[in-house]
């Protein structure tokens, strides 16, 4: 009761404090303190106190934390809701909820426990949680503004062993540092804020060559070359021009299943012994990656796994050395024409390609003494399409469309088909595929939106989107009814690129509008037309 | 030519109810192409109330080696068991057995389901003799059974043999429900209102329901069961078995005479010996010409209605002379309305804004009641901004969501970018208004070509 009392107090103290309009609520406290031990054990208590300014605002009454359920333990976790009136209520254990997380993984050991409250404008949430986990890492992150909220007060406190070397960065906030507490007071609203603290315990990750080089070492025990690697990676490239690519579309299609254990002592990196993966016939991004460095080198080819954030651009920075900023791994290939990066797990994009999300990004090789290094820009995608359509006096349209796309924008297709038979069904496709190149064919017949009695509207354009810059070859001819004038164009600055026309034909046969695109600079962009629509 | 189409099918699907714990399967599945081995090359088999035990799982190529599934590729995280089969390519089989393993004896009547995702070309349950079954949705339930779709899935309901006929079973289960409902409908004094409709919004509103969540209600309000109808009038509080006594003995004290109603599934049948297949309650009135049925007992309906689980729904009535089986009534459509009042304004750059209400009526209300019941404030203001894609809307007002029997009415300004498409001379004004008409108010100088159709074309002043 007495321990409640005092909680009850300091909570209250920091809830007396005004906060700024405009915002859906205000941060008034988020506090971390880690104590780490020698023994790995680490002991986080999290702290929060959010006062709930407009409706919006409920959706912030909220708190979770998330642990490996093999390798930690929750030792308490408490929330309390104070309403504009005064009354103070403690949430009862049973309104948490605690569940496994799972990001599409076979299985994971990730546990989340978690409470979301309904609070009206001018409460007051707050939470304190301690977490107790045997780690194998010695590095800590800390986001002074993780909801963009304005924040009265952010701190991150450490204690460590002595004798230990702390190394601390700062990205984006300039904290006022004491010892190991950092604190950053009142803080802005900012939507998107990358504020961050970064720090690494001891010496184990100094540099990025000594990440690279523990990386290499947690894989290079599971790329043996067993007989069964040995005989599968021959047969695989009997009677095949060109070795390496075949090898890249098997481990393609192998199926991609992820387990995600002991992350906590460094799981999540160590790739499954190849030889299993090619009996199980399935594995994760590093299981696939490894696997094809092992057929490779049954073949004699040198290539390396690579680390690398599929999700975020932005979150590998290059003065914080630290495997835990890589989501996902890859391959890089030693070709007579170059190192060539290349992703297994995605099974739509062709080996000597990159799918968009990977290109331009850091990126780490497991190979001791590798440094971060950017992949490459690869070449603009190119769709060549040729659209012919009819329109007849009734307001009905029917139309063919062929079309060749090439790098992500065939990668694209592939996946939209492979998600969505009832598409693929409607089309015929021609994939060249494990060679770059995708053909389209499809007919289609549709009615034109009525716009009065004599008008016809037509939006004739195809709508597609990628996800990176794609040059647009495209020829589009429209059969008009001959009871019909072109009362109409919009301005050829609406195509972007393309210039449309109007062809008159004899006496007799139906006008003729023709729009052609050809890709120069301002028709490379990384969204085409998103207003149009079919 | 002739397209031949393969997809994944279930070739056999065995179930064995082995009483009095355990139930065990075995399921063999063929994979077409390279989608099925994705799809159904992973296998979760979730298992709420009892434990997997005996547990194997193969994959056959289809060459015919046969790979067997690891122990250690298991996995089982609380309720869920998955495991993706080894080696599995497009034409290969994979199998799997196991058993559903309970701690407590398995009771009748029990539910098999007879479908499941994939086609089934063959299925086969077996059960100890003396149980009876009953097949549900299917023409033929043992084989070619189609994959699960938006109609009622297919199933197999195992009961105990009867004992005696179902007219007796039936009449004596009448006989007892009156019994027990003329012990429970202790007399009330009389209220004011005697019109049936108002005695019912009186409980309804009046009388808080314990059952339901609302805003105004905490677990801790009614710990305790009323003993008698005049206890829930008094206390002001009721299970909703308990309002509805209370509406009975409200109507008797006003002279009709009551009835109880016990309200089953489309799935009901008089030959099935079991009185669960009668879950639901409302109460009758007896008129000359028949009946009238109210529920008050369920806070979100507005007068005159039963609850959508209930209406046009098979029901036993209980009488002293015996059951009396008959259907449920069925609201009308208008009794379920959904209103829309929009005042909008087209600018000259094609966007649209303005204010919308919304009130929603009968069933309609009933059902957003019910949702919002759960949700947190944010979230239900979150519902109506995805009910407007590519709309930003504002100062939602939200009225009557947790208010017994009151229409939702929900009001907010609205505004759509680039709603109407433009051209040198025109806007081209869609009038499908997030699935409704809507009229609207236009930008000084312009002037509509043509009222008819779907787009409406507008003259844009030079």
């Amino acid at each position: 009761m007495l321990a409640f009392l005092l909680l009850a107090t300091w909570f209250q103290e920091i809830a007396a404090a005004p906060s700024p309009v405009g915002s859906p609520a205000h941060v008034l406290l988020r506090e971390e303190s880690v104590v780490a031990e020698r023994s790995g054990r680490q002991t986080t208590t999290t702290r929060s106190v959010i006062r709930v300014l407009t409706a919006e605002g409920s959706a912030f009454a909220r708190a979770g934390i998330t642990y490996d359920a093999t390798c930690a333990h929750v030792a308490s976790f408490r929330a309390w809701l104070l309403s504009p009136s005064g009354e103070l209520h403690e949430f009862a254990p049973t309104e948490f909820m605690d569940r496994v997380v799972n990001q599409g993984e076979l299985y994971s050991s990730l546990r989340q426990r978690t409470i979301s409250v309904e609070a009206e404008p001018g409460s007051v949430f707050a939470y304190e949680a301690t977490v107790t986990a045997q780690t194998a890492f010695t590095q800590f992150e800390f986001e002074f503004q993780p909801d963009g909220l304005p924040v009265a007060r952010s701190r991150f406190s450490l204690s460590s062993p002595a004798g230990w070397t702390v190394t601390s960065h700062l990205f984006d906030i300039h904290p006022l540092v004491e010892g190991q507490t950092w604190t950053a007071y009142d803080l802005p609203e900012l939507p998107r804020s990358s504020s961050r603290l970064a720090i690494t315990l001891g010496s184990t990750f100094s540099t990025w060559p000594d990440v690279a080089n523990w990386l290499a070492t947690q894989a290079e025990s599971a790329a043996r070359l067993t007989p069964a690697i040995v005989a599968r990676s021959a047969s695989l490239v009997q009677n095949q021009s060109d070795a390496i690519r075949a090898l890249a579309a098997f481990v393609q299609r192998l199926r991609y299943v992820a387990v995600n254990e002991n992350s906590s002592q460094g799981g999540g990196f160590l790739p499954r012994d190849a030889d299993s993966v090619l009996a199980l016939g399935y594995g994760d991004c590093k299981d696939k990656a490894n696997l094809l460095r092992t057929l490779l080198r049954a073949q004699g080819v040198d290539s390396w796994l690579v680390a690398i954030n599929a999700t975020d651009r932005l979150r590998v920075r290059p003065e914080w050395p630290s495997p835990r900023l890589f989501n996902h791994a890859i391959l890089a290939v030693a070709t007579p024409d170059g190192l060539r990066y290349f992703d297994p797990s995605d099974p739509y994009t062709p080996f000597g390609q990159l799918p968009s999300a990977l290109q331009n990004v850091q990126a780490l090789l497991f190979a001791p003494g590798a440094t971060l290094a950017r992949t490459p820009v690869g070449d603009t995608a190119v769709v060549v399409r040729s659209v012919h359509l009819t329109v007849t006096a009734e307001g009905k349209i029917a139309g063919r469309v062929l079309e060749t796309s090439h790098g992500h924008a065939a990668a694209a297709y592939r996946a939209r088909v492979a998600d969505n038979p009832e598409f693929g069904q409607r089309l015929q496709v021609r994939d060249e595929f494990p060679r770059d190149g995708l053909h389209l064919y499809y007919e289609f017949t549709a009615a034109l939106p009525a716009a009065g009695p004599e008008l016809l509207f037509l939006k004739p354009f195809l709508l597609a989107e990628f996800a990176g810059p794609v040059a647009f070859h495209e020829t589009v001819e429209i059969a008009l009814p001959l009871e019909f004038l072109v009362d109409e164009l919009p301005d050829n600055a609406y195509f972007r690129g393309g210039k449309l026309v109007v062809e008159r034909r004899d006496a007799g046969e139906n006008p003729l509008l023709v729009l052609r695109r050809a890709p120069h600079e301002q028709s490379l962009h990384r969204r085409n037309s998103p207003s149009l629509r079919q | 030519m002739l397209l031949l189409l393969a997809f994944a099918e279930i070739l056999l699907w065995e179930t064995h109810v082995l009483p009095p714990y355990q139930i065990s399967h075995s399921v063999r599945l063929q994979l077409a192409d390279q989608q099925d081995v994705t799809r159904h090359g992973i296998v979760v088999i979730r298992h709420r109330g009892y434990s997997i035990t005996n547990f194997k799982a193969s994959s056959v190529s289809p060459a015919g080696a046969i790979i067997e599934l690891p122990t250690a590729a298991l996995r089982d995280a609380e309720d869920t068991l998955c495991f993706a089969l080894p080696a599995v390519e497009p034409g290969a089989h994979i199998e799997y057995q196991y058993t559903e393993s309970y701690a407590e004896p398995i009771s009748l009547p029990l539910s098999v389901p007879l479908q499941r995702e994939l086609p089934i070309r063959r299925r086969v349950v077996s059960y100890p003799p003396s149980w009876q079954p009953h097949y549900f949705h299917c023409d033929n339930c043992t084989a070619d059974l189609p994959p699960i779709s938006k109609a009622p899935p297919a199933y197999l309901l195992l009961t105990a043999r009867a004992t005696q006929s179902p007219d007796d079973f039936w009449r004596a289960h009448a006989a007892q429900l009156t019994a027990t409902f003329e012990r429970e409908l202790s007399p009330v004094p009389p209220r004011p209102e005697r019109d049936l409709n108002a005695l019912a919004e009186f409980c309804r509103t009046q009388i808080k329901n314990s059952l339901y969540r609302t805003d105004n209600l905490s677990p801790a309000d009614h710990a305790e069961p009323n003993a008698t109808p005049a206890d829930t009038l008094r206390r002001g509080i009721g299970t909703a078995h308990e309002i509805n006594l209370l509406f009975a003995a409200l109507a008797r004290a006003a002279g009709h005479a009551v009835h109880l109603v016990r309200v089953g599934t489309s799935d009901f049948r008089r030959e099935i010996v079991d009185t669960a297949q009668l879950p639901n309650e409302v109460i009758a009135v007896s008129f000359p010409t028949g009946y009238a049925f109210f529920n008050p007992g369920a806070p979100y309906l507005s007068a005159g209605l039963l609850d959508a689980d209930e209406e046009g729904q098979p029901a036993l009535l209980a009488t002293a002379d015996g059951p009396v089986f008959l259907t449920l009534p069925s609201s009308t459509p208008d009794q379920n309305r959904t209103e829309r009042k929009t005042r909008l304004a087209l600018a000259a750059d094609g966007s649209v804004s303005g204010r919308i209400e919304v009130t929603y009526y009968g069933l309609a209300a009933a059902a957003r009641k019910r949702r919002a019941e759960r949700q947190p404030s944010a979230e239900r203001l979150a519902d109506i901004w995805n009910e407007y894609p590519g709309a930003r809307v504002t100062n939602i007002s939200l009225k009557n969501i947790a208010t017994p029997a009151a229409p939702v009415h929900i009001e907010f300004d609205i505004y759509v970018p680039n709603y109407a498409d433009r051209s040198p001379r025109r806007l081209f004004l869609p009038t499908n208004f997030f699935g409704a008409k809507a009229a609207f108010t236009l930008p000084p100088g312009h002037v509509y070509e043509s009222e008819e159709g779907d787009i409406l074309p507008i003259r844009r002043p030079l």
